[in-house]
């Protein structure tokens, strides 16, 4: 088998602290842009307390 | 994610805003889901890739993290022209693949050039879709509406999709873009603003209906 990139199979899988920091860099580098009008939401599992599956789970964002 | 312009997204922010979620995202393997938007595309409906199952969910589930709150400004829909559906989902397609291009170009270039393929496949399907929506009739090539797209709205620049074209009759050319990424997104740009003013210049002409629901 040749290297895939494939998280789980030959690379670690996101932590739950990776999925923190691309979030919280996310919203910083947007809101520190100054661009007035553009608007972000988050839903899904990563922003229901408790229901990520942190290394498996989507980050979903609108 | 949506931006406030009305159909036509100003492209010097969507490459800032790529360039953030490259430096958001680094090397770390995190799947995200955008659903980016603009008002004017959002406010109509038709051509918004969430449908009316997704009103309820936002309203309850999500939360505003940056800027305005345009929850109430958006119009779903239950059902759809099965070539409305078609058309958002590639119009979202088309901009999540420049907002991920830098990215991609960064993490894995083989990425980066399916990306471009899937937006100049999408937007090379766009005169004959929307054709379709007004006339009904099914055209079989992708480069086949052309000239009726051009008199059905005689202010639309078509030179992105002549540029396309060309592109897929000569593939010496196509690799070489391949081989050039700030001339790879510049073209990815030029098409996906072909694309969103088809879409403005059709809601202009064709306005939805009162009784749409």
């Amino acid at each position: 088998m040749g290297k895939m990139n494939h998280p789980g199979y030959d690379i670690p899988r996101p932590t739950k602290r990776q999925y923190y920091e691309v979030c919280d860099k996310l919203v910083s580098r947007l809101m520190e842009s100054g661009e007035m009008g553009l608007s972000l939401m988050g839903h899904g599992s990563f922003f229901r307390d408790g229901d990520c599956n942190f290394g498996v789970s989507d980050q979903d964002f609108f | 994610m949506i931006f406030p312009e009305c159909f036509v997204t100003d492209k010097k922010l969507f490459r800032q805003i790529s360039v953030v979620f490259a430096d958001a995202l680094g090397d770390k393997k995190i799947k995200l889901q955008v659903c980016p938007l603009d008002l004017g595309v959002a406010k109509d409906g038709r051509f918004n890739s969430l449908t009316e199952d997704f009103r309820n969910h936002l309203s309850s589930d999500a939360k505003i993290l940056v800027g305005p709150d345009y929850r109430d400004r958006i119009n779903y829909f239950r059902f759809k022209d099965s070539t409305e559906g078609v058309l958002s989902h590639n119009l979202r397609k088309a901009r999540l693949s420049i907002l991920l291009s830098e990215h991609n170009r960064r993490n894995d270039y083989g990425e980066f050039l399916n990306k471009f393929d899937t937006l100049l496949s999408a937007v090379s399907g766009v005169p004959k879709q929307i054709m379709y929506l007004i006339d009904r009739n099914l055209r079989a090539s992708r480069f086949s509406s052309l000239e009726i797209l051009s008199s059905t709205f005689p202010n639309l620049d078509i030179e992105p999709l002549e540029r396309i074209k060309w592109l897929y009759n000569n593939h010496i050319e196509y690799d070489g873009v391949y081989h050039n990424p700030e001339e790879l997104v510049d073209f990815s740009m030029d098409a996906l603003g072909f694309f969103e003013n088809v879409i403005k210049s059709y809601v202009g002409k064709f306005p939805l209906g009162k009784n749409r629901k």
